[in-house]
């Protein structure tokens, strides 16, 4: 029953005036596209080193495999949807809903 | 995969959600630590000899440093970083929320129940106001804030902001979030072994995670926790079932409380009062004096007064009156806090004012000996959340 109640969407941003740090605001969505890219970097290296270790644990010696690997269509496609997503994250600033009232100053 | 939250209430990140949530806490603690010394020692080094050359002086207080700070390349940059690390916290969090919120919800509603069964009580108040500095921004950037409702008997706020503190605080907080608490707790009673009280108040619980501490360290006592928050303190309700303590939650204003004069003998607050107007916190105070016991302690845990440090320490902690929605940050660390203790009632004799190291960052040995020994603000440590952290009490005796 519980998942019959109803619920509104979460908000994405908070209600707040950005502030511009930077003589050009250019300079500051840079700042926030370099760190999304940043984070998602760091996701892969994580997820990279899990897949070694697990890999090694098993007896898989991963560089040769992957140099011979070839993805299948399903897994091409997941990846260019992924990638899009990606793309997304890494430009949220630039989409980021403007803010409905100006708070802070 | 480490756990983001240790209690039952956490939601379950995948393993890129949980290494975003890392990048993120690192990157906090790279600003919060390694920026903020190299920003200091840009500031010591070349923006203070130049601003006292020019006018023959150094800077005067915090917003004099800011002015000359604010060109600098590096204040620019750890700005920009501290404020889209402030944003990614709650962006590391919410799609797992949106995906989870149901099923949070329902849990939240179960350990509730279990929670009423054993005597603990949750009193929501529909017709409660919520208060103009709660409505008027989202405070640390928070999207939907402390008061957001998105559905039916909604949770969504409270597991927002317990993930998303144990995300930000990069474990300066207590791996349980509960530090604050267990810290003040602790240090009332190790210095005063005779002070047993029996009804313990916390004003503005949030999601009561530093309420939880009190009922630990006082198992007899009577435990109340209030916030103007619906979604929080349902979901604190929750959490300090699942935590293992009963605590009572009531959904009421700190400036008008509803409670009897001389019913309690403790009234704390954490990182609370300096998110009211001036105004606000002078009826929070006079409040406190009313509902405690003859005999009984206000303590609350805050920043330090402004009164009491540096030009360049005020401005380091003005930077989130700034940059960070916390438009009464400033005012109240303006405040002359024995002064407004005795316009509210207290005794300025009885006036008390402590900095406490925290008990889980500097193990229980130092914490135990810290207990009988007074400390001065001063420490750069003092009120920020960096290698070091002390918390700054004040209150008063009733």
């Amino acid at each position: 029953m519980s998942a019959a109640d109803k619920h509104a969407p979460l908000p994405k941003a908070a209600k707040a005036k950005r502030p511009q740090f930077f003589d050009d605001p250019g300079t500051d969505h840079l700042v926030s596209m370099f760190l999304e890219l940043a984070s998602e970097v760091w996701v892969l290296r994580e997820r990279l080193q899990a897949l070694e270790d697990v890999a090694e644990d098993k007896g898989v010696i991963l560089e040769k495999e992957l140099e011979a690997y070839a993805p299948s269509p399903e897994r091409a496609a997941a990846l260019a949807a992924d990638r899009q997503a990606f793309i997304e994250r890494v430009t949220f600033v630039l989409n980021r809903e403007p803010p409905e009232s100006a708070g802070g100053d | 995969m480490e756990e983001l939250i240790r209690h039952p209430m956490r939601m379950r990140a995948n393993r890129d959600e949980r290494a975003r949530q890392n990048f993120v806490t690192g990157l906090r603690a790279f600003v919060l630590n390694d920026m903020a010394t190299g920003m200091r020692r840009v500031y010591e080094g070349r923006v203070e000899p130049q601003f006292e050359s020019s006018h023959g002086r150094k800077p005067a207080d915090g917003e004099e440093v800011h002015q000359a700070m604010k060109p600098e390349p590096y204040f620019r940059f750890y700005s920009s970083m501290r404020y889209n690390a402030q944003e990614m916290v709650w962006r590391s969090i919410l799609p797992i929320l949106e995906r989870e919120r149901d099923d949070v919800r329902d849990r939240s509603r179960e350990l509730s129940a279990e929670a009423e069964r054993e005597g603990a009580r949750l009193e929501l108040d529909d017709h409660l106001e919520t208060p103009r500095n709660v409505t008027a921004v989202d405070v640390h950037l928070m999207p939907g804030n402390y008061h957001g409702e998105f559905g039916d008997g909604d949770v969504s706020m409270g597991a927002l902001y317990d993930h998303g503190l144990a995300v930000f605080s990069f474990g300066m907080m207590g791996s349980n979030l509960d530090d604050i608490g267990r810290s003040v707790a602790g240090y009332v009673k190790g210095r005063y072994p005779d002070f047993q009280p029996q009804r313990i108040l916390d004003l503005g619980c949030t999601i009561g995670h530093n309420t939880v501490p009190w009922a630990k360290e006082y198992p007899d006592a009577e435990v109340h926790a209030i916030d103007v928050g619906a979604p929080g303190l349902r979901y604190g309700h929750a959490r300090a079932r699942a935590n293992g303590v009963g605590i009572h939650f009531h959904q009421m204003n700190a400036t008008t409380l509803d409670f009897d004069d001389d019913s309690f003998d403790v009234v704390f607050s954490s990182m609370f009062l300096h998110e009211l107007p001036k105004k606000d916190i002078r009826k929070v105070l006079a409040e406190a004096y009313r509902v405690l016991r003859p005999g009984g302690l206000m303590i609350h845990m805050e920043l330090p007064p402004n009164n009491q440090m540096s030009a360049y320490d005020g401005f380091y902690l003005d930077w989130d009156c700034w940059y960070n929605n916390e438009p009464y940050y400033k005012p109240f660390r303006d405040l002359d806090t024995r002064k407004v203790c005795a316009e509210a009632g207290f005794d300025p004799e009885r006036y008390v004012q402590f900095v406490i190291p925290s008990r889980e960052g500097y193990g229980e040995d130092t914490f135990q000996a810290s207990v009988s020994r007074d400390q001065e603000v001063g420490r750069d440590t003092t009120g920020r959340l960096a290698a070091g952290v002390q918390w700054f009490t004040f209150g008063a005796w009733k």
